[in-house]
């Protein structure tokens, strides 16, 4: 009897407890919900405004139920004057993807090789490269413009590649120089032994180690090429233009074609969006976990 | 200080696993109790369920004759040891210490004097100054023993300190906590997978199995009178051998017909059961090695492994592997055949259902 | 197969100098245990050996071929690390296969030798069956069977194993060393193992090389090394449990020596007297092996107080560390006897010095009889 007795008190007190949490709880999901939804908001305008017509972007108070309509994208691609923003969009996917990939590559090795070997003035080296993002990019517009120019180089998609791989190497070096110093050396080490290189054992064993760290500079990378705006906009017209260029030129030319301009702006963002969805499965962290002990 | 009590504590988690089956136990005031097993048999939920950090199906838990499962853990008065030592990164090995009496807002002047009273204790004054990424692995677990320490908890619950550290380390530390229990007398609850760990630190030890308790008892308890195979089988090293054997008659037993001798106590339990499936035990202490002789259990010895004043001699017999703990100066030749003979008043037979037939008796 | 000879070997790291001249002859198909505490040069040796270190100075010969300049894959040496180092990102059949996958090797196996030769190593170890398990998947014991396969798989000449067994419980490291020594039995390959486990140096090696600071203390059986210990290191490293060393002054009144060890005098017998010979007014080392010190009664003969340090069962012996008066060496004797024992206790050792190793106290070295 008394055990029974003891039990239901167990539960009683079990009851409380967890009646004692739920508003904490509930109160947590609300405050998170309240701060997507505030982070989200912009988003949602840019891409509703581009799904309405003109009549119900203009109409107040806002039109929240409304019927979503193409006609802006419609017009932004094929119907404005000048070149449609599908030049502009391919632009940035050439510039971003080769300047991400450079980035990377080289990186990578720079990453290792800071991460594996000795060398005089390493740290110097490591700090000078990280040193190349201290300066406001702004402060070295002028001279850069110089170099480009006296290079022939203006409006060309190369000079925009060029730039953004170097600025950023040095992200990608010294975030991956991490990845690479947690490979426990007695795996490249193993690998030695059995008869590989150490360019073998970069490629082999120790980059597919790295991936996570691979695809978050990736991601960075490319979102930086693909947003970067101040140094497209002063080395390129119209030929090498990428996509902010365009969306900033957009406004003054062809008067304020709400619709449109969201559109693009939705069009803008889609693609890195994909890029970053895609790869995400590969930011598994851990990757090395199980390999020692 | 405190006498705990476990009254039918029962664990599931809601997928169903059972960590603790009907748990009844009492750990007596001042003693050292090891809780060994494998790993998921539900020694480490036991402790931490007793510490309030899991809940638990059923049952009570009582501290000197209160019920202390309905308490936070902060009111249970215990300190936990963790195996990962769970210090703070960026405090130094002081303020870890410190930590617990900060909590409680003790004065400046009082947090010094224990502190340093207990890293006088714990050998490590030197260290005090130093963040954790400055000390060893042995040093962070003292560390971290000095901080569960200086509340002076009611009771001492250690979730097998030991395991991050090497092996001559483990050693060193193990005698530390037990010179330490011995002097300040608090209950401790400790929880190792690691038999020999256990053999050297605990007053009594607890052998779990799948949530269950399998047996109480002093390592000698355990070694000589194990209740069952798997007490057997867990306790020891090199573990207990077993061999299948026939039953010849009502009170005596063959190996591949060789006949064995055994008690008599064991003769009487072999009596009362009818059980045909048994398996004899035999600790590797309790064989001697002779030349082969016709009619006898013989084997060929595969390895031999000195040890000093000793060897483990590996022996492949008819009736299975064996190994065998022999003097130095009486080891076999690798290839050798030898006879093996044991001694009759410690033998161990268990029966289908893996029980101990001599349960409580026989053995040393 | 083959032998394997280190002469006059020397590494330095910056102002260390890890290895100060090691001459070693490792017969062919021996099994080698490198012995000492952390920090002796073992691990540094066997890199050496490995190619994973270049030696400063030396030779190292494996079978007729200096190797000492050759790169590590060109040493035909199958390496097991510490902690495993197994490639995280294959499962366990990549990892088998992956040394003989290497582009240098192209040309030395086809697909169908591959395929076999994983398939009869993961047989030999008894890990068939977690072929296409990734690494994250396996336990402690086969992450250690999956290293040795992939070092063995190979064939080399050389078996190089840096700590194999450290990381796992002790009842898994037991049967793992059975397993290894049966294994080294089986295929026969030249076996170096770096240890600092005394016992499993015992258990495994045919030869056990004890090093300390960068030089070999001695080289010898396990037999040698516990009853004709070089040096005091060694006597003091060896043993279940090991050995416990004193530090004695010996003096002699009317005519018979006695040795001095804290407040209590003993009577060093006449075999150990001999070695002692001359040494009057001297300190010396006394190592006594364990099973010759038993418990004693205060006042008697040969016995020595001394307060408990630390007791634990052994199997069915209470193992006994002790202090004695004003030696900070520990002494570790076991006995039979149930005590109630408390850390602190005074107790009496009785001390059997009939079989006890003399050590000269300056350089080290075990004092000999021209009988002896």
């Amino acid at each position: 009897m008394t055990v029974g007795l003891v039990r239901s008190k167990d539960l009683k007190a079990g009851v409380r407890r967890s009646a004692a949490a739920w508003p904490i709880g509930t109160l947590r999901y609300l405050v998170a919900a309240i701060f997507t939804g505030f982070c989200l908001f912009p988003f949602y305008v840019i891409v509703t405004t581009a799904l309405k017509t003109e009549t119900a972007i203009f109409a107040w108070p806002p039109v929240w139920n409304f019927k979503p309509t193409l006609q802006s994208f419609y017009n932004a691609l094929f119907v404005f004057g000048g070149r449609s923003a599908i030049f502009y969009l391919i632009n940035s996917v050439i510039i971003s993807a080769v300047s991400t990939f450079v980035a990377v590559v080289l990186g990578a090795m720079a990453a290792y090789g800071f991460a594996r070997f000795s060398f005089a003035g390493k740290r110097h080296l490591a700090f000078w490269i990280l040193s190349t993002r201290f300066a406001p990019p702004v402060a070295f517009i002028v001279p850069i413009y110089l170099m480009v120019q006296k290079a022939g180089m203006l409006d060309s998609h190369i000079a925009l590649i060029l730039i953004y791989t170097a600025m950023n190497l040095s992200l990608v070096i010294w975030i991956l120089r991490g990845f690479f110093s947690e490979i426990p050396i007695e795996i490249e080490e193993a690998a030695l032994v059995d008869g590989y290189s150490r360019l073998q054992i970069f490629w082999r064993v120790a980059l597919p180690l790295v991936r996570p760290g691979i695809v978050s500079t990736a991601i960075l990378s490319a979102i930086f090429s693909w947003n970067e705006f101040l140094y497209a906009m002063v080395l390129t017209q119209s030929k090498a233009a990428t996509l902010p260029v365009y969306l900033a030129g957009f406004s003054n030319s062809m008067g304020l074609a709400w619709g449109e301009y969201m559109a693009v702006g939705t069009m803008a963002v889609l693609p890195i969006l994909i890029f970053t969805f895609a790869l995400q499965k590969h930011l598994v962290r851990g990757l090395t976990f199980g390999a020692v002990k | 200080m405190a006498r705990i009590e476990f009254k039918g504590v029962s664990k599931t988690y809601p997928d169903g696993t059972r960590a603790i089956v009907d748990l009844d136990l009492v750990v007596e005031d001042g003693e050292l109790l090891c809780l060994l097993g494998p790993s998921g048999c539900g020694k480490s939920s036991t402790i931490r369920v007793l510490a309030g950090l899991e809940t638990f199906s059923d049952g009570m838990i009582l501290a000197d004759n209160n019920r202390i499962d309905h308490l936070p853990p902060q009111a249970r008065d215990c300190a936990m040891i963790f195996e990962n030592y769970a210090l703070y990164p960026h405090l130094t090995a002081f303020e870890n210490i410190a930590m617990p009496l900060r909590a409680r807002r003790l004065p400046a002047s009082e947090i010094k004097a224990r502190v340093t009273k207990i890293a006088g204790i714990l050998r490590m004054e030197h260290l005090m100054g130093r963040r954790p990424s400055r000390l060893s692995g042995g040093e962070k677990q003292r560390v971290g023993i000095g901080r569960a320490l200086v509340r002076e908890p009611a009771m001492f619950l250690m979730d097998e300190p030991l395991g991050h550290l090497e092996a001559y380390l483990r050693v060193e530390l193990r005698a530390e906590i037990r010179k330490l229990q011995e002097r300040l007398g608090i209950t401790t609850i400790y929880v190792t997978h690691d038999q020999e760990e256990a053999a050297a630190i605990a007053d009594r030890i607890v052998v779990m199995s799948a949530g269950r308790l399998q047996q109480v008892g002093s390592f000698l308890d355990l070694f000589d009178r194990p209740v069952n195979r798997f007490v057997a089988e867990f306790v020891g090293e090199p573990p207990m051998v077993f061999l299948p054997v026939e039953r010849t008659n009502a009170d005596s037993i063959a190996v591949k017909g060789v006949r064995i001798p055994i008690s008599e106590p064991l003769r009487a339990a072999l009596r009362a059961t009818q059980d045909r499936e048994l398996i004899l035990g035999i600790r590797p202490n309790d064989f001697s090695l002779g030349p082969p002789v016709r009619d006898h259990l013989n084997g060929t010895v595969t390895l031999v492994q000195p040890q000093g004043d000793h060897a483990i001699v590996a022996v492949s017999t008819p009736a299975g592997p064996a190994t065998a703990i022999v003097p130095s100066d009486r080891r076999p030749a690798p290839g050798a055949t030898v006879g093996l003979t044991f001694a009759g008043e410690r033998l161990h037979l268990f029966d289908s259902a893996a029980r101990a037939l001599n349960k409580g008796e026989g053995g040393g | 197969m083959a032998e394997v000879q280190l002469s006059g070997v020397r590494k330095r790291f910056g102002l260390v100098e890890a290895l100060r001249g090691i001459d070693l002859a490792i017969p062919d198909s021996a099994y080698v245990c490198l012995l000492g505490p952390s920090g002796c040069g073992k691990t540094t040796l066997l890199r050496c050996v490995a190619g994973l270190e270049t030696v400063d100075a030396g030779q190292i010969r494996i079978g007729s071929q200096n190797v000492e300049a050759l790169e590590p894959f060109a040493r035909n040496v199958g390496l097991a690390f510490q902690n495993y180092a197994l490639y995280p990102h294959l499962d366990v059949r990549g990892n088998l296969s992956f040394p003989l996958r290497a582009p240098r090797r192209r040309t030395e196996f086809g697909d169908g030798e591959i395929e076999q030769r994983v398939k009869s190593i993961a047989t030999l170890l008894q890990i068939d069956a977690l072929l296409d398990k990734p690494i994250v998947a396996l336990s402690g014991g086969q992450k250690q069977r999956v290293a040795l396969g992939r070092a063995l798989v190979r064939n080399p000449t050389v078996l190089l194993l840096d700590e194999p067994v450290t990381h796992l419980d002790a009842r898994l490291r037991h049967e793992m060393r059975v397993e290894l020594k049966l294994l080294q039995r089986r295929v026969g390959t030249t076996t170096i193992h770096v240890t600092h486990d005394q016992l499993e140096a015992q258990a495994l090696g045919d030869l056990i090389v004890v090093m300390r600071d960068g030089l070999i203390e001695q080289v010898g059986t396990p037999d040698e090394l516990c009853t004709r210990p070089a040096t005091s290191f060694v006597a003091s490293f060896v043993g279940d449990p090991p050995m416990s060393l004193l530090t004695a002054r010996l003096g002699q009144e009317a005519g018979v020596l006695s040795l001095r060890v804290g407040a209590a005098q003993l009577r060093p017998g006449e075999r150990l007297g001999r070695l002692l010979d001359g040494l009057c007014d001297q300190d010396v080392e006394i190592a006594v092996p364990a099973h010759h010190i038993a418990l004693g009664h205060a006042g008697d003969e040969q016995t020595i107080a001394a307060r408990v340090q630390a007791h634990e069962w052994v199997g069915r012996e209470l193992q006994i560390v002790v202090a004695l008066n004003g030696s900070p060496v520990p002494v570790r004797l076991r006995t039979q006897q149930r005590l109630a024992l408390r850390i602190g206790d005074e107790i009496a050792i009785r001390l059997n010095l009939g079989s006890a190793h003399a050590f000269d106290s300056k350089t080290g070295r075990r004092l000999q009889s021209s009988a002896d």
